[in-house]
């Protein structure tokens, strides 16, 4: 053969590998020959043919059970093969719907610990934080902002509000609407219905444009850790959590312990 | 005789060689692509004797009466910024078939007991002396399930609480197999791992006499960082004597009690 004869074919094979390749890339190219989800590729080996079945969704692992038996079945044009392939999925289908109920509680007891070791990070470790009524002789620092609510001027710093109480500045519990530009390191955010909140020892913060507020939490707001200072009481003989002004009940969600907002 | 002389390679391409060539080339980009072809190839399969040693150690565990065991656990969480923090933790469980447990896990992040008398599970946070009360069913089996439906979580390794475990052990595994031997805790072991959907998991079962569960851990994947929960057993007891007392709950002094929120579906 010549060379320019090789070099032809060669060609002529790559352009159709390639189309060949883009049916992989596109299933509507990929279906022509059968149905829309399917590409039937010849393999090496006389008369022996695979099915390769594309899908969308490679999660679903009840198709790809499907397609692991679909490879399998090599040389289908025996009517054996089809009738002993179809006895395994009827039986397949019998072991999975004994094995459903089984099964779904087993991976939901994984996906519970790892819920739970999530859910389980309680006051975030090593970010600054001062508790109401600690008191310093010196102003919180160069990176503090003054804020002013209701009348008062504080001290804003990390996520920590401060009064200039006679020669010394002392913590307080966050004055409900008093804006900040930044919120603290080791915020957490809490999805509410209402948008999102976000809470830090006992402040709990929202949006205000591109800058956040203090807020009175609804009721119905979880937090997963309460601040050093709280104080317990008992209402009608129910137990609950007292932070400034904000009551929490104790609650398990998911097996954690939770403070849940509650109205004083 | 001509087509003696030509190298493999540059035989004309009759039709199926080009159809092999398109084969090659659409496999080659779509493994490029990243598309699951390679999945393809992939075939469930369990080595029956990894697959035996399992169903072994656990029918020991669910045909027990009672059984009791220690295990140190650590359990992964991966935080926003991406680092990975594991939390050690020590679980002791107590087992009477079919109406009652007993567990205590002291962790880094709490310390916690729960009992079970057949008639109510109760939850208690050591650490905040917090506790909740829940009618539960007459059977753990049936408890655990409804927890998971009710409460949203079940005790700490639950699944060995179960009488059928060695019968689903393996629902949905893909693949099994034996990956030799190891030393857990100076006994030797066999090492199995599984592949699941969702975790891959591994089990240490010890060797020579009874075979008992020495280590698990299961990987989680799909979830970013692919956590682990690990749990490495100790002090087996299958003849423990247990009263029933250690199954009921007495609050301690000063115990707050609350309630458990029920998922609403």
């Amino acid at each position: 053969m010549s060379g320019t004869r090789v070099l032809r074919r060669s060609l002529i094979a790559i352009a159709g590998a390639g189309l060949a390749g883009l049916t992989f890339l596109i299933p509507g190219v990929a279906c022509a020959e059968n149905d829309s989800r399917t590409t039937i590729v010849e393999t090496r080996g006389k008369d022996r043919t695979t099915t390769v079945i594309t899908h969308d969704d490679w999660d679903d692992w009840d198709d790809y059970n499907r397609t692991i038996l679909q490879m399998q079945r090599e040389s289908i044009s025996s009517q054996e093969e089809q009738a002993r392939e179809a006895g395994r999925l009827r039986r397949r289908d019998e072991i999975e719907q004994s094995q459903e109920k089984s099964s779904a509680e087993h991976e939901a007891y994984f996906d519970a610990i790892l819920e739970d070791s999530q859910a389980a990070l309680k006051a975030p470790q090593g970010v600054y934080y001062r508790k109401p009524g600690y008191s310093a002789a010196e102003d919180p620092g160069s990176g503090a902002r003054t804020v002013e609510v209701g009348g008062f001027t504080y001290r804003y710093d990390q996520g920590v509000f401060w009064l200039h109480q006679g020669s010394s500045f002392t913590v307080v519990t966050a004055p409900v609407g008093a804006t900040v530009d930044k919120l603290p390191q080791g915020v957490t955010r809490i999805v509410s219905g209402t948008g999102p909140v976000w809470y830090f020892f006992g402040t709990f913060f929202g949006e205000k444009g591109s800058a956040y507020e203090v807020i009175k939490p609804a009721a119905g707001l979880t937090v997963f850790y309460l601040p050093d200072g709280y104080s317990q009481e008992k209402v009608k003989g129910v137990a609950r959590y007292r932070f400034g002004d904000i009551f929490f009940k104790p609650i398990f969600i998911q097996g954690i312990l939770a403070y849940q907002v509650v109205e004083p | 005789m001509e087509g003696r002389w030509y190298p493999e390679e540059e035989k004309p391409m009759s039709r199926r060689g080009m159809t092999h060539a398109l084969v090659a080339f659409g496999l080659a980009l779509a493994f490029a692509t990243g598309l699951p072809v390679a999945r393809a190839e992939e075939k469930p399969s369990i080595e029956p004797e990894a697959a035996l040693l399992l169903k072994t150690t656990l029918e020991r565990i669910g045909g027990a009466k009672s059984f009791t065991f220690r295990a140190e656990v650590a359990d992964d969480t991966t935080l926003p910024s991406g680092q990975k923090i594991q939390f050690a933790g020590t679980l002791e469980v107590a087992v009477r078939r079919p109406n009652g447990f007993w567990n205590k896990f002291e962790g880094e992040q709490r310390t916690a007991r729960s009992w079970y008398d057949g008639k109510t599970f109760t939850l208690l946070n050591d650490g905040k002396n917090v506790y909740a009360c829940w009618p539960a069913p007459e059977r753990i089996d049936d408890l655990l399930g409804v927890m998971r439906e009710k409460l949203g979580f079940t005790p700490p390794l639950a699944r060995l609480l179960r009488d059928n475990l060695a019968a689903t052990a393996l629902a949905k595994v893909t693949s099994g197999f034996i990956v030799g031997r190891g030393v857990i805790g100076g006994t030797p072991c066999r090492h199995l791992a599984f592949r699941g959907e969702k975790t891959d998991w591994q089990v240490w079962v010890s060797e020579g006499g009874e075979p008992v569960i020495k280590r698990i851990v299961i990987t989680y994947k799909l979830e970013p960082a692919a956590p682990q929960y690990a749990a490495t057993f100790s002090s087996w007891d299958f003849e423990p004597r247990l009263s029933d007392a250690a199954f009921v709950f007495t609050p301690p002094q000063g115990a707050v009690q609350c309630e458990f929120e029920e998922i609403s579906r």
